[in-house]
């Protein structure tokens, strides 16, 4: 039984062209797609039939008191955080485990100062403020749009620290079965990135 | 080994490549933002760009552009 090895862990399945693993993520990730799809859609149902003036009017940039300047930031972090993601995952492909795993550092780094800016100078100002998802439509839908955000992130440097650390055990048995799940990883991460290239310009700049 | 390792190297350079398109896209959104014409034109040019940057990360980052047996099966 031990030495029963399952197929496709490595090599591509003749059907779906992707080892077993990574089609499996790239499933959780259509799924990913529909949850984050529905938050859109309804911040697009509710952008359009607010009205266009009165106490429930769709705030203005001033009125939503988020700054572009902290959001364009988190940004930059987060694609940063992409390309450090996927450097380690050449790192690893190039044998190379002592830099693959500087990389994954700075990945899960860069992972923790944008949930920083986001709770401390983001989350906690709009607090002080009084705001909170309550106060408006549109503060219901950026909370619960980045606050979902925020737990993917949180979620995504979790199983990166888990494979900077107890994880990278698997690197010396099995190289390869090691680095695929970097790049399953990266593949969440990479995602996760995406769905903030959406999110910034629709709450922080329309 | 050596054919992956070319492989792995030609990654890097689309890899450096979408990063610095990020980043200007990124710059070309705040700036277009800014730009005096009607909300509907703002929403328009805001996801068109997005929409852009969203592909580049699909394409090169979680390499869909290396994946055609996939994609042409799942479609």
């Amino acid at each position: 039984m031990s030495a029963e090895v399952l197929p496709y862990t490595v090599k591509p399945h003749p059907v779906t062209g992707l080892y077993n693993g990574k089609f499996g993520i790239w499933l959780f990730l259509a799924s990913e797609v529909m949850l984050f799809g529905a938050l859109f859609s309804t911040y697009i149902f509710l952008r359009i039939g607010a009205p266009e003036t009165g106490p429930t009017a769709w705030p203005t940039g001033e009125q939503t008191h988020l700054s572009w300047k902290l959001g364009g930031l988190n940004t930059l972090i987060l694609i940063l955080s992409s390309v450090t993601m996927v450097m380690a995952w050449v790192q690893f492909k190039m044998d190379n485990l002592a830099k693959g795993r500087m990389y994954l550092i700075a990945t899960a780094v860069l992972a923790i100062a944008f949930v920083a800016i986001k709770l401390k100078f983001e989350y906690m100002h709009k607090f002080h403020l009084g705001i909170k998802p309550s106060t408006s439509v549109f503060f219901a839908i950026y909370f619960t749009m980045t606050g979902l955000h925020a737990l993917h992130i949180i979620g995504g440097v979790v199983v990166i620290a888990y494979f900077i650390g107890p994880g990278a055990k698997l690197w010396h048995e099995n190289r390869e079965y090691y680095t695929n799940r970097i790049e399953c990883t990266g593949l969440y991460w990479h995602f996760v990135d995406l769905v903030w290239i959406f999110l910034f310009p629709i709450l922080y700049l329309l | 080994m050596s054919d992956a390792h070319a492989d792995v190297t030609k990654h890097v350079k689309a890899y450096i490549a979408v990063f610095t398109a990020l980043i200007t896209l990124t710059v070309v959104t705040v700036l277009a933002s800014r730009l005096t014409v009607a909300p509907s034109v703002h929403v328009a040019i805001a996801l068109a760009i997005a929409g852009f940057k969203a592909s580049l990360v699909a394409m090169i980052f979680m390499h869909l552009k290396w994946e055609r047996q996939a994609i042409s099966g799942l479609c």
